[in-house]
């Protein structure tokens, strides 16, 4: 038992320092992207598209329902206890704060995550990981750092996307129960909103897309040469995203309420 | 002191508890076609890759030129993936790109400034040469098996290096493509270029090997120039090369003699 138990720790050890390791890696590939991987730029531009534009209309979707939902609960609520202007603060802390870069990153391990450790497991299984390297082209500058920028750029702009369509659905909901001006409506939002709920937002986005970019490539590569592991990193992809996202979510949060 | 090639030195590879690669020192001499033998499965392709780099061995180190290959400087590194090609078994090709970007990738990531028009006239050269007719806008997936493996054989071709390493280049192709890539490895070889080859062709091999590698079980049995290895008397080599290129050939007659003669080298 007592061996059992320090044989999964060693494991967890040495899995954690390799990912460390890995994230070391990709962020000194990062700093020298520019200089080096000129051939890179297509990578990086069809993962911004993937990521980003492709995931535009669900998030859209989703940002509009939520912030509906915000609104038509908050009206018939806070009336009640003679809060109505508390609706703003509300709108900025749930749509701003939380859930706007939780949600975006919950839909970006669901689409791009899963596919970034689809394709790398593929890539190590059918050798093309192997050919790379033996032309030169080193998998991290190639393969890893242009999903690394584009998931964690795609996943800020997706963040600040999702604001702007939750604050609007909410307005449009305003509009059916107690319309109000379109000035009045966001000039309360501002007041409401402070620069650190902005950075505090921001700061989720890049570290969820640092996660969750690091998480997908690491558990690709992590595919040894049979097609039935890739199911496997897939799904340790995922449940790791969504656990460090969350994990990282609370921290800030905490940290943004005792500074 | 290093001799010029590569050379590989007391290299071990284990794979999980059993150990595929077992203190392993050969040399694949400058200038020379080498061919590694063996039974499936007694690490031809991971000593061939060893060679090249690409797989990290659990111990042992490889020379080339007399440098350490994994503490090679950046630069060096550069150099060396520049003057190698390999061609794999599976043909490794990428699968989301195009043939034509499968063949210009290495030479845009080492020539960044060269011109569109001279990366196209570079490949539409190679392809000429090996006379393939595929439409190079394409994915490989679109290909023959036996079409992968040209257009593997070409983007380790497009460099013009002057070390190639080859994992069964002629498995799955037709005769007369066979033949046309036969030739070139041929010229391949007036050229003096060093080929690291590893193939079950008794043909091939006595055509081209200057030096003969034969490995069983992940041991080295026996390395050497050509001649020297078949007049072996070790029972356990002859019998190794009996079998291994016996079972892969419809050649009728001996095989040891095939390759004692050189078979039209």
């Amino acid at each position: 038992m007592v061996a059992r138990l320090g044989r999964w720790f060693i494991q967890r050890t040495r899995g954690l320092f390799y990912a460390s390791g890995f994230l070391v890696q990709v962020l000194k590939a990062a700093v020298f992207f520019g200089r080096d991987s000129r051939i890179a730029y297509r990578v990086l531009t069809m993962q911004v598209l993937f990521t980003g534009v492709g995931a535009l209309t669900v998030v859209a979707v989703l940002a509009i329902s939520l912030g509906a939902v915000i609104i038509v609960q908050g009206m018939s609520l806070l009336p009640q206890f003679g809060q109505s202007q508390l609706i703003y603060t509300i709108l900025i802390t749930v749509i701003t704060r939380e859930l706007g870069p939780i949600l975006t990153a919950f839909i970006i391990i669901a689409r791009s995550g899963t596919a970034i450790a689809t394709e790398l497991g593929n890539m190590v299984v059918s050798h093309e990981i192997e050919a790379y390297v033996s032309v030169g082209i080193n998998p991290i500058s190639y393969l890893v750092v242009p999903r690394f920028l584009g998931v964690t750029a795609s996943l800020l702009l997706l963040n600040l996307y999702f604001n702007i369509f939750g604050l609007m659905g909410s307005y449009f909901v305003t509009q059916l129960i107690h319309p109000i001006p379109l000035t009045q409506y966001f000039r309360s939002l501002l007041v409401s909103l402070s620069t650190a709920d902005i950075l505090s937002s921001l700061l989720k986005s890049l570290i969820f897309g640092v996660i969750i970019s690091t998480v997908s490539t690491y558990n690709g590569f992590r595919v040894e040469g049979a097609s039935t592991e890739i199911p496997q990193a897939v799904i340790k992809a995922v449940g790791q995203s969504f656990v460090l996202c969350i994990l990282a979510d609370a921290a800030i949060t905490l940290i943004y309420y005792v500074r | 002191m290093s001799e010029p090639g590569i050379e590989l030195r007391e290299i071990v590879v284990r794979r999980g508890d059993t150990i595929a690669l077992d203190n392993v020192s050969v040399l694949f001499p400058a200038g020379k076609t080498t061919v590694i033998l063996g039974p499936a499965g007694c690490g031809k392709s991971t000593l061939l890759k060893i060679a090249a780099g690409i797989v990290l061995p659990d111990s042992g180190k490889v020379f080339v030129e007399g440098k350490n290959l994994n503490a090679m400087s950046e630069r060096e590194n550069h150099t060396f993936r520049r003057d190698s090609g390999f061609i794999f078994q599976d043909s490794a090709l990428w699968s989301n790109s195009t043939i034509r970007q499968n063949l210009s990738l290495p030479l845009r990531f080492h020539y960044p400034t060269l011109p569109d028009d001279e990366i196209a006239r570079r490949v539409g050269a190679i392809v000429k040469r090996i006379g393939f007719h595929e439409n190079l806008d394409h994915r490989p997936a679109e290909s023959s098996s036996g079409e992968r493996k040209i257009i593997s054989f070409l983007r380790a071709l497009v460099m013009n290096p002057s070390l190639l390493y080859m994992d069964e280049p002629l498995t799955g192709i037709d005769h007369q493509t066979a033949d046309r890539m036969t030739e070139l490895i041929r010229e391949l070889k007036r050229e003096a270029r060093t080929v690291i080859m590893v193939t079950h062709d008794p043909v091939l091999t006595a055509q081209l090997a200057d030096h003969l590698v034969v490995l069983d079980g992940g041991r080295l049995l026996e390395s050497g120039p050509l001649a020297q290895v078949v007049k072996s008397t070790r029972t356990e080599v002859i019998a190794i090369l009996s079998r291994v290129l016996s079972e892969a050939s419809t050649f009728d007659g001996s095989i040891l003699d095939l390759l004692d003669q050189g078979f039209g080298k």
